[in-house]
C-alpha cells in the first residue's frame, strides 16, 4: 500500500544496500527512537534531575539554614520568598521548599512503587489467566470487569480507609487498584502470542509451564508492560496527591505534595507561594514524566518501526 | 486523433528529503500520451513508476517530495507549478486514477452511492437525484449486475472484483480525458483480472472512436447506440455539459440519454504494472522504467519482438513460457534494485546487466534509439536503429 | 440491533447486581463503625440505632434486604443525617452534580475534538505542537492545581467570575473547565491519533483523486473513521464526568454528590456509599452499552444481530 504519508513505500523499498541486511534489536532500534525524541528527552532529564534535587536538597538546606520540614517558627508566620526561604514559608513558619522537596520524595517513591505493585500484579495476573485460558480465563477476566466496574474512587478510598493512614502501606493500595489494565494487556498479548510456532516447539520439548511463560512469553510482552508501567507512574502520583488533597493518604506533619496544594488553595487569595510552588512542581513533575511515558509508547510501538 | 498530446512529460524529477538523504524516485523522465491511446508503464517495486503518476495528478504531499526540474503538461496546463484549486478541478473530473487496491481505496463508511456521486456533486453540479441516475448507469457500464441496489451497498458487502469495477466507475463518472489505472489488477483474483483488464479495454475503445461525434446529437437513440455512447462525455475544455438526464426503466439497465453541447472527447489511458503479460494485451506504447527512469520504450508489438535494452531483454526472458522444456529452470535478474537514496552518476542497471562496461559507470547514457523507440544503453551505441 | 440492545440491557442486571454485592461486602470490610465517631452513646440507644439501620441482622440477610429494597427503588437511610433518606440526599445533590458535568463534557467535547482535528490536519506544524503541549499539560495538572489556579486568576486577580458557590450560570464556568481540561486533552490526544490513521489512508488519497474539496474530504470521509477511538473512551469519561467530581465540587463548594462521597466513606456511612456507587456503575454499565450502539451505526462493517 502507498500512501500519501511522509514515506512513500515505493521509495525505501529499494533503499538497502548490497550487502547482507544489518538487523536491529527491537530495544535498540526503540532506544535509538527515543533519543530522538527531544520532547521525551527533555522529560527524562527533567525528571531524574527533580529526583536528585528531592532527595539530596534538603541535606543541603539544613546543613546551610538548618531547617527541616516539620521546623516550626512560629514567631515567622507565613512570608513570601526571600533569600532566606527561596519558597517563602507557611503558616507554621517551615520552610516551604524543604517541604516541597520532601513531599517531591514522597511522591516519587509511592509512585514509582504503586506503579511496581501494580505491574507485577497485572503481569502474573494477566499471564496466568491469558496463558490458562478456557473457563478460568473467563472467570478471571469477569472479576477484572467487575472490578473496572467499581468506581475507582470509591475503591481507593475503602482500601485506604482499611489500611489505615500509614505511609508503608498506602503505595500497596493505589498499587491493588490500579493493575487491572496491566492485566488485560498482558493477557491479551498471551493469548497472541501462545499459540505461536515457539511456544508449540517448546511444549513439544517438554518444557514445562512455568518455564515456558517466564522464559519465553512474559520477555515478548515486556514491551507494553514496561509502556504502562510508565503511564501508571504519573497517575500513582496523582492518586497520592489526590488523596493527600482529600486529607487521606500522607499525614501530616510529613508533607505531600497533595497536602500542600490543598493548604495552599485554603490561603491562596492572600499567600499565594504557598499554592503556586507546590502545584508548579506538581505539574512539572506529572508533565515530564508524562512526556517520556509517551516517548517509550512512541519507541516501543510496533507500528511504527521502520517509519523512521 | 489529433497529434497533440493529452499528457506531456519532460524531464519530470521526483526527489523526497528523508531522514537517510534525499530520494531520487524519478529522475528525469519524459513521455507523452497521445489521446485514445493505451501506454503501458512497466517496471518492478521501487522503479518510480507509480510515483511518477501520483506526481501527474498532484497526489504527492510536497515536503517531502519537491521537483527540482521538469514540467507536466496537461491539455495545454502546466501541472507542477499549478495552484491547489486549479489541480482540484482537473482531478476526478478530466483526469482520474484507479489505484491498486479497491478494498483500502474505497471508504468504508461510506456508501458505494455516495462515493460516486459526490464526484458529480462536486464537478458537474447535480444535485443528489441526477447523480444517483448518472451512478446507476456508470454501474451498469462497469459490468456491475443490478446496479440500484448495490448503490445502498457498503464496500465490505461486494466481491473484490466488483470492487475494483466500482473504482473504475467513480473514475469515469465525469468521463475524464485521461485514466491512470495504477496496477489495477494486482490486488484481484485471476480470473478477475482478465475482466477488468477487458472491461477497461473496452470502455477505452468507446470513447475513441471519433465516429461517436454523430451519436452524440440525438435525444432519445435506439438502446443499442444510447448505451454505447454513455461511456462518459467528455466535453471541451471550459465547456459547460447541461445534461438532460430522460430515464427510461428498462427491464436490465436503465439508459440515460445525454444532450452534451460539445463534441467527445477520446479517452487515454495510463497503465501501470511490473507485469509484462497485462500490458500485452492492452498497451498501444509501452515505456519501461528502471529506477526512476525510463529505459526504453516502444509500441508494443516492437517491444515484445525486438527489446534493444537489456534490462528490457532481461524482463522478457524471465516470463516463464509455455513452451519453454520442463525441468528448465526459471531465468531471473541476478542483484538487487538500487538503493534509491544512494545512486552513482552512471547507468542504474549497470551492477545486473549482462553487458556492462567501463562506460556505463561513468553518465548516464542518452537515447541511442530513436524518438519513437529511446532505448537508454551504452551497448546500442552506434547500431542502426 | 434493538434486539442486541435489549439483550445488553438485560445482562446488564446481573452485573449491576454482582457489582452491588461485592461493594456492600467490600466497604462493611474496612473497620470502624458509623457510630464510632460519636461521642459516647448509651449502650441501649447504640442497640436501637444498630436496629433502624438493621445493622443487627446477619450480613448476609442485611445484603438480601438491600438488594430488595434496591429493586424497589430505596436506597436506605443516611447514619450521618439521620433524617434523611439516601434518596433525598442523592436527590439534593445530583442536579448540581449533573449540570456540572454535562458542561465539563460539553467543553472537552468541543477543545478536544476541535484541537485533535486541527492538530491532525496541520500535523508537525506549529500548530499541531502547540495544540499536543497544551493537552499534555492538561493531562499532567491535575484538578486540585488547575482550580485553584483559575480561581487565582480570574476570580481574585482579575475579578470576573466567582471563586465558588453556586447561583447562576457563571458559577459553571470556573468548576466546568476545570473538570473538563484533563478529558478534552485525552480527547484531543485521542482524536489525533485517530484522525492520522485515517488522513494516511488509502481511501482519502482516492478522495484527493476524485478532486473534492478539502473541508469535503475532513468532514465526510475522515471524520468517520477518526472519531472511532473517542468514542470508545467517551463512555467511561462521560460516566465518570456525569457523577462529578469529587475534588471540583470541594475546591468550589458545589453542592453536589461528591463531598456526600467523601465524607460518608469517612462516617462509614454504608447506605450513601453504596447508594453512590450504585448510581456510578449504573451510569458506567449504560454509557458502555451507548458506546457500542454508536459503534454500531458509526461504522457499517459492525452489525449486531
Amino acid at each position: 500500500m502507498s500512501a500519501l504519508g511522509t514515506s512513500p513505500t515505493s521509495v525505501p523499498a529499494a533503499a538497502h544496500t548490497d550487502e547482507t541486511l544489518v538487523g536491529v534489536s527491537l530495544w535498540k532500534d526503540a532506544l535509538r527512537r527515543l533519543r530522538k525524541n527531544r520532547m521525551a528527552m527533555a522529560g527524562g532529564y527533567i525528571t531524574v534531575t527533580l529526583t536528585l534535587v528531592s532527595f539530596l536538597g534538603p541535606f543541603l538546606i539544613r546543613a546551610t539554614w538548618g531547617y527541616d520540614y516539620d521546623l516550626q517558627n512560629l514567631n515567622y508566620g507565613p512570608r513570601p520568598p526571600s533569600a532566606a526561604h527561596w519558597f517563602g514559608t507557611d503558616f507554621f513558619g517551615r520552610d516551604l521548599l524543604t517541604r516541597v522537596l520532601y513531599g517531591t520524595q514522597i511522591s516519587l517513591t509511592v509512585g514509582l512503587l504503586a506503579a511496581l505493585v501494580a505491574a507485577t500484579i497485572g503481569t502474573v495476573y494477566g499471564a496466568v489467566s491469558g496463558y490458562v485460558g478456557g473457563r478460568v480465563d473467563s472467570l478471571m477476566m469477569r472479576t477484572v470487569d467487575i472490578i473496572y466496574a467499581l468506581p475507582y474512587m470509591f475503591l481507593v478510598i475503602v482500601l485506604v480507609t482499611i489500611f489505615g493512614k500509614s505511609l508503608g502501606l498506602l503505595f500497596l493500595a493505589l498499587g491493588l487498584v490500579g493493575w487491572l489494565m496491566t492485566a488485560r494487556i498482558v493477557r491479551g498479548q498471551m493469548l497472541t502470542l501462545k499459540e505461536r510456532e515457539f511456544v508449540v516447539a517448546a511444549r513439544g520439548l517438554g518444557v514445562r509451564g512455568w518455564t515456558i511463560l517466564s522464559r519465553h512469553l512474559i520477555p515478548n510482552t515486556l514491551g507494553p508492560i514496561i509502556v504502562y508501567f510508565t503511564l501508571t507512574v504519573p497517575t500513582m502520583i496523582l492518586q497520592e496527591a489526590f488523596l493527600s488533597f482529600l486529607g487521606l493518604g500522607v499525614q501530616a506533619p510529613r508533607p505531600s505534595l497533595g497536602a500542600l496544594i490543598n493548604d495552599g488553595a485554603l490561603h491562596m487569595a492572600v499567600f499565594w507561594w504557598e499554592l503556586v510552588f507546590p502545584g508548579s512542581v506538581m505539574a512539572t513533575l506529572l508533565f515530564s514524566l508524562n512526556f517520556l511515558g509517551d516517548g517509550v509508547r512512541d519507541a516501543l510501538d510496533p507500528q511504527m518501526r521502520g517509519r523512521t | 486523433m489529433s497529434a497533440e498530446p493529452v499528457l506531456s512529460v519532460r524531464d519530470l524529477c521526483v526527489y523526497f528529503r528523508t531522514e537517510v538523504g534525499v530520494v531520487k524516485a524519478v529522475d528525469g523522465v519524459s513521455f507523452d500520451v497521445l489521446p485514445g491511446e493505451v501506454l503501458g508503464i512497466v517496471g518492478e517495486s521501487g522503479s518510480g513508476k507509480s510515483v511518477t503518476n501520483l506526481a501527474v495528478m498532484g497526489l504527492l504531499p510536497r515536503p517531502p517530495a519537491y521537483f527540482p526540474r521538469g514540467a507536466v503538461h496537461f491539455a495545454g496546463r502546466s501541472l507542477l507549478d499549478a495552484p491547489d484549486r486549479e489541480l482540484r478541478s482537473l482531478r476526478g473530473r478530466r483526469m482520474a486514477m484507479v489505484f491498486q487496491d479497491p478494498m483500502s481505496s474505497l471508504n468504508p463508511y461510506l456508501t458505494i452511492e455516495r462515493q460516486l456521486t459526490e464526484v458529480l456533486e462536486v464537478h458537474e453540479s447535480l444535485s443528489r437525484r441526477q447523480a444517483r441516475v448518472r451512478a446507476v448507469d456508470m454501474l451498469a457500464r462497469v459490468g456491475i449486475s443490478d446496479p440500484e441496489r448495490r448503490l445502498d451497498a457498503y464496500p465490505h458487502e461486494l466481491s473484490g472484483g466488483m470492487r475494483q469495477r466500482v473504482m473504475i466507475a467513480i473514475a469515469l463518472m465525469c468521463g475524464p480525458e485521461l485514466l491512470i489505472a495504477d496496477e489495477p489488477t494486482t490486488a484481484v483474483d485471476v480470473t478477475i483480472q482478465a475482466q477488468i483488464l477487458a472491461l477497461i479495454r473496452d470502455l477505452q475503445r468507446d470513447r475513441s472512436s471519433a465516429d461517436r461525434t454523430s451519436v452524440v446529437g440525438a435525444r432519445r437513440s435506439s438502446p443499442e447506440v444510447a448505451q454505447a455512447g454513455q461511456g462518459g462525455v467528455a466535453p471541451a475544455a471550459g465547456a459547460t455539459v447541461s445534461t438532460v438526464p430522460t430515464v427510461s426503466i428498462s427491464p436490465t439497465t436503465p439508459t440515460v440519454s445525454t444532450v452534451p453541447t460539445t463534441p467527445l472527447r477520446p479517452m487515454s489511458v495510463i497503465l501501470i504494472t511490473h507485469d509484462l503479460g497485462v500490458v500485452a494485451g492492452m498497451a498501444d506504447r509501452v515505456a519501461v522504467m528502471y529506477a526512476g527512469r525510463i529505459v526504453e520504450a516502444a509500441d508494443t508489438e516492437t517491444l515484445f519482438a525486438k527489446p534493444r535494452h537489456p534490462y528490457t531483454r532481461a524482463l522478457l526472458q524471465s516470463m516463464p513460457r509455455l513452451d519453454s522444456p520442463p525441468g528448465q529452470p526459471l531465468a531471473t535478474i541476478p542483484g538487487l534494485p538500487p538503493d534509491l537514496s544512494n545512486l552513482d552518476a552512471g547507468c542504474p542497471f549497470r551492477p545486473r546487466c549482462p553487458l556492462a562496461m567501463p562506460k556505463c559507470a561513468e553518465s548516464y547514457p542518452p537515447n541511442f534509439g530513436t524518438v519513437e523507440h529511446p532505448v537508454h544503453c551504452f551497448a546500442e551505441e552506434g547500431l542502426q536503429p | 440491533m434493538l434486539r442486541f440492545a435489549v439483550r445488553r440491557l438485560l445482562g446488564l442486571i446481573p452485573t449491576l447486581l454482582i457489582i452491588v454485592v461485592v461493594s456492600f461486602l467490600v466497604i462493611r470490610l474496612a473497620p470502624g463503625s458509623p457510630f464510632a465517631s460519636e461521642r459516647g452513646i448509651p449502650p441501649e440507644v447504640l442497640v436501637d440505632l444498630k436496629a433502624k439501620y438493621g445493622f443487627d441482622r446477619p450480613l448476609h440477610e442485611q445484603l438480601v434486604n438491600y438488594v430488595w429494597r434496591l429493586m424497589r427503588g430505596d436506597l436506605g437511610l443516611s447514619t450521618k443525617y439521620p433524617n434523611r433518606t439516601v434518596n433525598d440526599l442523592i436527590a439534593d445533590g445530583l442536579p448540581a452534580t449533573l449540570l456540572l458535568g454535562v458542561c465539563a463534557l460539553a467543553w472537552a467535547l468541543f477543545l478536544g475534538i476541535g484541537a485533535g482535528i486541527i492538530g491532525a490536519i496541520r500535523q508537525n506544524t506549529g500548530w499541531d505542537y502547540g495544540f499536543m503541549t497544551l493537552a499534555m499539560v492538561g493531562i499532567s495538572l491535575p484538578t486540585f492545581v488547575l482550580g485553584p489556579v483559575l480561581v487565582l486568576i480570574f476570580a481574585l486577580t482579575v475579578y470576573v467570575l466567582p471563586p465558588a458557590g453556586w447561583g447562576d450560570l457563571r458559577h459553571v464556568v470556573l468548576p466546568a473547565l476545570t473538570l473538563g481540561t484533563a478529558y478534552a486533552a485525552y480527547i484531543a490526544r485521542l482524536t489525533r491519533a485517530g484522525m492520522l490513521e485515517v488522513v494516511r489512508s488509502d481511501f482519502v488519497r482516492t478522495a484527493r483523486a476524485k478532486g473534492l474539496p478539502e473541508h469535503t474530504i475532513v468532514f465526510r470521509h475522515m471524520l468517520r473513521g477518526g472519531l472511532l477511538p473517542v468514542v470508545t473512551y467517551l463512555g467511561p469519561a462521560t460516566a465518570h464526568l456525569l457523577v462529578g467530581s469529587v475534588v471540583v465540587e470541594k475546591i468550589f463548594a458545589t453542592p453536589g454528590i461528591g463531598p456526600y462521597f467523601v465524607d460518608a466513606a469517612f462516617n462509614r456511612d454504608y447506605f450513601v456509599v453504596m447508594g453512590i456507587v450504585v448510581l456510578e456503575s449504573s451510569f458506567l454499565l449504560v454509557m458502555n452499552l451507548l458506546v457500542d450502539l454508536a459503534y454500531g451505526f458509526m461504522d457499517p462493517r459492525i452489525r449486531y444481530e
